[in-house]
């Protein structure tokens, strides 16, 4: 699971800026599990998951086969590890930062800001993207933790703001861009159902 | 057994919801932040502040209200200091009795549309100065189109017009929807 191409020097994916105040060891651990999970790590997801791991978002909403919308297990860290490297070579650089986070109850919440700027020109269906074009997610993440690992990771940021903001504020461009995704999504689909994985469009 | 402020938003914002706006300044700070998918979508500043914050918020909940039964319940909740985390299912559920989504009267009789939002409420001497409210809206038009991406896309091409008028109004200051569209 190691990554084809090298973080670019730029880029914080895989190393997250903290940001936050009075981060708590939980936090720290859970930062450090979602790094090593996109650089590919080997051995992460026996160091910081459990083997009944279940992760949901966005973007296993439009993949999954569950029911819920969720991905489970190991394979589900190679989608995580999959999806963020397909995101971070259509752009020049990708800031992650961890902005703000709260412990309780063997739970994480956390906000993670990610910046992505210098367009290497088509992304999510929308082509041509100026260069100079820079957009951010907010996101708000749960990790919740058993017996020291990770079982649950739920986030949620809103795909159309950022599908939106890449369009520049054309949702007319937005809405056509995403009717394009629809036949890479339904490919990643099938590939999930047959036990593969493969890039996120 | 909820705390302090879980109460409190529990009653604030169940007043608000039905469109009582004497509320804001009881339980808001006159700087109150609103930050939500649809304010990012209609605004270049991606967040409204003040009354005028609350009452859009109003008018939104108040429109799934006319146009389907709808519950809002928090399924988890987080608190430390002065900030309330909450994880809460939004359910719209079609009624009869109800005309459906604005734009699209065709949906099945018994839809339900199960929306999981991440909420974080700020305070500020005991009121609430700050909601960051995260969804997943393109995921919740699948929903609403069934699954078929094809029929979201048509929805969101038709919301187009919509939505930049709405953009517009909240540049000159007015409030984009009635409280209760018809």
């Amino acid at each position: 699971m190691v990554s084809e191409k090298p973080i670019k020097e730029n880029s914080t994916v895989g190393k997250t800026i903290v940001k936050a105040k009075n981060i708590g060891s939980l936090t720290r651990f859970v930062l450090d599990a979602w790094d090593n999970a996109y650089n590919g790590t080997p051995g992460v997801f026996q160091k910081y998951f459990t083997p009944d791991f279940k992760m949901t978002g966005p973007e296993t909403k439009m993949v999954s086969q569950e029911p819920d919308g969720s991905l489970r297990g190991k394979p589900s860290i190679q989608s995580y590890h999959d999806m963020n490297h397909g995101d971070a070579q259509a752009w020049g650089k990708v800031v992650s930062e961890c902005v703000w986070s709260l412990e309780a109850d063997n739970t994480v919440v956390r906000i993670m800001r990610w910046t992505s700027s210098k367009p290497r020109g088509s992304y999510a269906g929308l082509e041509n993207i100026p260069k100079d074009r820079v957009v951010t997610i907010n996101g708000v993440f749960i990790d919740k933790l058993r017996n020291g690992k990770i079982y649950d990771m739920f986030w949620a940021y809103d795909t159309m703001s950022f599908l939106v903001d890449i369009a520049g504020g054309d949702m007319k461009a937005a809405g056509k861009a995403l009717g394009k995704m629809g036949e890479m999504m339904e490919a990643v689909k099938k590939a999930q159902a047959e036990g593969k994985t493969m890039p996120m469009p | 057994m909820k705390s302090e402020k879980s109460r409190f938003l529990d009653k604030c914002y169940d007043r608000l919801y039905s469109g009582d706006l004497t509320v804001f300044e009881e339980c808001f700070t006159p700087d109150y932040t609103l930050c939500i998918p649809e304010t990012q979508l209609m605004t270049n500043a991606g967040y409204l502040k003040g009354e005028f914050a609350a009452e859009f918020l109003s008018h939104i909940i108040q429109g799934d209200a006319k146009n389907f039964d709808r519950t809002i319940e928090t399924v988890r909740e987080v608190e430390q200091g002065d900030t309330v985390v909450r994880e809460i299912l939004y359910t719209m559920k079609m009624n009869p009795n109800k005309p459906g989504d604005m734009l699209d009267a065709n949906y099945p009789p018994d839809m339900k549309i199960v929306i999981r939002l991440m909420t974080l409420y700020q305070f500020r001497d005991g009121k609430i100065c700050e909601e960051f409210t995260t969804y997943n809206l393109l995921a919740t038009e699948l929903d609403f189109a069934q699954g078929d991406l094809k029929k979201a896309v048509a929805k969101i091409l038709k919301m187009e017009p919509m939505m930049k008028e709405a953009k517009a109004k909240l540049a000159k200051g007015e409030l984009p929807f009635p409280p209760n569209p018809s």
